[in-house]
């Protein structure tokens, strides 16, 4: 493995999207769990492009293209989102979401 | 340098390995962070800088919304143009038919920023 | 790198209906920025229906249609039309059943911009079910997803509305990566995004006594728990109560169906289509989150006193009976319900017929809990009291949606649990078809405890007076569609049997 392969870029995305799912997992102010989810977004971005230069194809840099233009789609809604709960109740903190119960 | 398929192919078997010294890798990352980064919060530490001065109001002050209007709009046109620089690299191979195809894909975001305009998001009062 | 450009112009006119859906959307855009406010009830409540009526009609050009466009992306098959018209007769039962509390509950909403995102709601949908390949499965699905996110927040004024899109479009997001890195290591193994050349490459790779490839079951694993996410199974269902509780009921009743029509499609595309060859690995995963999402939907429902949880812990238990169905899935080219054998596989063929069914009997039983709001009741079991003595009809309705989710005889929710369970016994797998009998068992203690409530309990207060014609006719509809369509579900079922026109290319090219 002397040289740079696919192998380390898959390695690298692997790692990038185990640390964004743990901060969703763990986190608990709303707009970091945004930023992890889009960490997690961007590492199968790169993965994507890692598997299309090894397999000499272009279909996972357009899969990428495209994951990328929703990925920002998902940014206005959810802030559009996160603003009217800011809005309406003073925080972006998980754990003030109690409002619906069983 | 391109990597054959062979090699490729060979290598999968390694990728389940792959995949947990990853999930090791990123969480290893974390606990390290946790254990040797120094953590003494303090109220202090925690209030906001202002210059050494105390902060004598909130510290997220509203701001307009208009704001964060104006940053969503930005978001979705800029990212639009992602798929307008592929296009670009082989205009000359694409001929008529892609430029039809990119000329109603414009056209679509032009329908969006009608509904913008008229619907008031981009007038900043 | 030499690019294989291969500019034909597609068949624009293969993909009929989705176009009408998408000028639909663009239609009720300019019609909401440049109309009046005080027509947009009217004007664009009729575009609506008209709209997705005349893409209804345009189907039946695709009917008998087998083949693909724009390079693969765009599939027209049996599927394609099945579930394209189950998507839109839900659009139109929720323009039906939302005009009215749109426009006047919760503080008079844009009703325009409700449209707009319910229009591309269904097109994401409808693009899903007509997927030919992996990207188009994506964006269909994140199209339909945004637009329901922004629907389930719609009542912004109300905390728990914000309070649970938040939720759902976290999770949702969450989902979406998931499924894109499943996504992107099926592409990586396979080397294509195209479903059916994934499906052939794996014909070709996968057999024999060999140990399949880890990455490829990581894959496997990443899109179960993406669409699984999108499609409420247990565990990955904790979004569901909250999105639903908190939503507008007509936006819940959509959820309930759309989106989860469009998961199913994915699934269907994704699952059948391109990785058949995997079907041994996956139809034991699928069974298990069949049996937990079935156990686990109908016993948290019945500790429900909110209609609207009870309701969507219901969403959840069919989830499980829907996924039954597909794990009942054997091969392509098998023998499906109908007459003539080689049709589709029982199994996906009860799961379309499943959807179809769902789709009238909830839409139709948010629609009712709708219609109680108009008239100034409230949401908990309560609120249903003596409903027989004041509003004897909406208690008939009720009972009938209640009761065909049941599953009794001779109402629809009973032939699709049965042909559920025919394909389970037909693909060996007793113990889920037992699962599915016991558990409705279960479910009657929920169900009939409401209708007991409406018959026998006293009423309480007095009932508001409300217009709602358009309404009214919807859950006419819907009740006349449980009752009709389970009698006549020979040749609905038949028709799904055709479901599986989709996958005879790949068949026929994999050898199989």
């Amino acid at each position: 493995m002397g040289e740079l392969g696919v192998d380390h870029f898959l390695f690298l995305s692997a790692a990038l999207f185990i640390i964004g799912m743990m901060g969703v997992l763990t986190r608990r102010n709303l707009l970091i769990i945004f930023m992890c989810v889009e960490l997690m977004t961007n590492a199968v971005n790169l993965s994507l492009v890692a598997f299309g230069w090894g397999l000499n194809s272009l279909d996972g840099q357009a899969f990428a293209v495209f994951i990328v233009a929703v990925a920002a789609a998902e940014a206005a809604v959810g802030l559009a989102i996160i603003m009217a709960l800011s809005r309406r109740q003073r925080t972006v903190d998980v754990d003030a979401l109690r409002s619906l119960r069983d | 340098m391109p990597v054959e398929t062979q090699t490729l192919g060979e290598n999968w078997l390694v990728v389940g390995l792959m995949l947990v010294s990853a999930f090791s890798m990123g969480m290893l990352l974390l606990t390290l962070n946790k254990i040797m980064a120094p953590s003494k919060p303090s109220a202090a530490k925690a209030a906001p800088y202002e210059s050494g001065m105390p902060d004598i109001e909130p510290v997220r002050p509203s701001y307009s919304p208009r704001f964060y209007v104006v940053a969503m709009l930005f978001v979705i046109f800029d990212i639009e143009a992602i798929f307008i620089f592929p296009w670009a690299v082989i205009f000359d191979e694409l001929g008529t038919y892609g430029f039809v195809e990119m000329v109603s894909f414009i056209g679509l975001l032009f329908v969006g920023y009608i509904y913008a305009w008229k619907k008031g998001a981009l007038e900043w009062v | 790198m030499p690019l294989d450009l291969n500019l034909e112009t597609p068949d624009l006119w293969l993909a009929l209906p989705q176009f009408i859906v998408f000028g639909l959307a663009i239609a009720l855009l300019f019609g909401d920025a440049f109309v009046a406010r005080t027509r947009h009830f009217v004007w664009l409540t009729g575009l609506s229906l008209v709209g997705y009526l005349a893409a209804l009609v345009a189907l039946v050009g695709q009917a008998n249609e087998n083949a693909t466009t724009f390079y693969g992306l765009f599939r027209a098959d049996g599927l394609t039309v099945f579930l394209s018209v189950i998507i839109l007769s839900a659009a139109v039962l929720t323009v039906m059943v939302s005009a009215s509390y749109v426009e006047r509950l919760e503080g008079r909403m844009p009703i325009g911009e409700f449209y707009v995102l319910l229009a591309f709601s269904v097109l994401g949908a409808m693009l899903v079910a007509a997927a030919g390949d992996l990207v188009m499965v994506f964006v269909g699905i994140e199209l339909s997803s945004l637009a329901t996110y922004v629907l389930a927040a719609f009542a912004k004024r109300r905390l728990t509305s914000v309070e649970g899109a938040l939720k759902y479009f976290l999770l949702g997001i969450f989902a979406s990566a998931i499924l894109a890195y499943g996504m992107a290591w099926v592409y990586g193994v396979t080397g294509s995004t195209d479903l059916d050349a994934i499906a052939r490459s794996l014909a070709a790779s996968v057999g024999g006594d060999e140990f399949l490839d880890p990455a490829l079951l990581l894959g496997l694993l990443l899109l179960t728990v993406g669409l699984g996410f999108k499609m409420a199974a247990v565990p990955f269902h904790f979004w569901t109560p909250d999105a639903y509780d908190g939503a507008p009921t007509p936006v819940t009743a959509f959820m309930s169906v759309v989106p989860k029509a469009a998961a199913f499609a994915a699934t269907v595309r994704i699952f059948v289509q391109a990785l058949g060859p995997l079907r041994d690995e996956w139809v034991t995963l699928l069974s298990v989150l069949a049996l937990l999402t079935m156990a686990f939907g109908n016993i948290v429902a019945i500790s429900q006193r909110n209609v609207k949880r009870m309701l969507a812990y219901s969403s959840i238990a069919h989830t499980g009976y829907m996924l039954v169905g597909l794990a009942a899935y054997q091969a392509t080219g098998g023998t499906g319900f109908g007459a003539g054998a080689g049709d589709g596989d029982q199994g996906v063929s009860s799961l379309l017929y499943y959807i179809l069914a769902y789709n009238f009997m909830n839409i139709g039983a948010f629609a009712v809990v709708t219609w109680l709001q108009h008239r100034g009741r409230g949401l908990t079991l309560d609120d249903f009291g003596g409903l027989a003595t004041t509003h004897p009809l909406a208690a008939a309705a009720m009972a009938v949606f209640m009761v065909s989710l049941m599953g009794v005889p001779p109402l629809i929710g009973f032939y699709a649990k049965y042909y559920v369970i025919l394909a389970a016994i037909d693909a060996d797998l007793l113990w889920l078809a037992v699962a599915v009998v016991v558990l409705s068992a279960v479910s009657a203690f929920y169900y009939l405890r409401l209708v007991a409530v409406m018959y026998f309990n006293e009423p309480e207060g007095q009932p508001r007076q409300a217009d709602t014609r358009l309404l009214d006719v919807g859950i006419a509809g819907m009740v006349i569609a449980t009752i009709a369509l389970g009698l006549f579900s020979t040749p609905i079922i038949d028709l799904a049997d055709k479901w599986e026109s989709a996958l005879t290319v790949a068949g026929q090219v994999a050898g199989r």
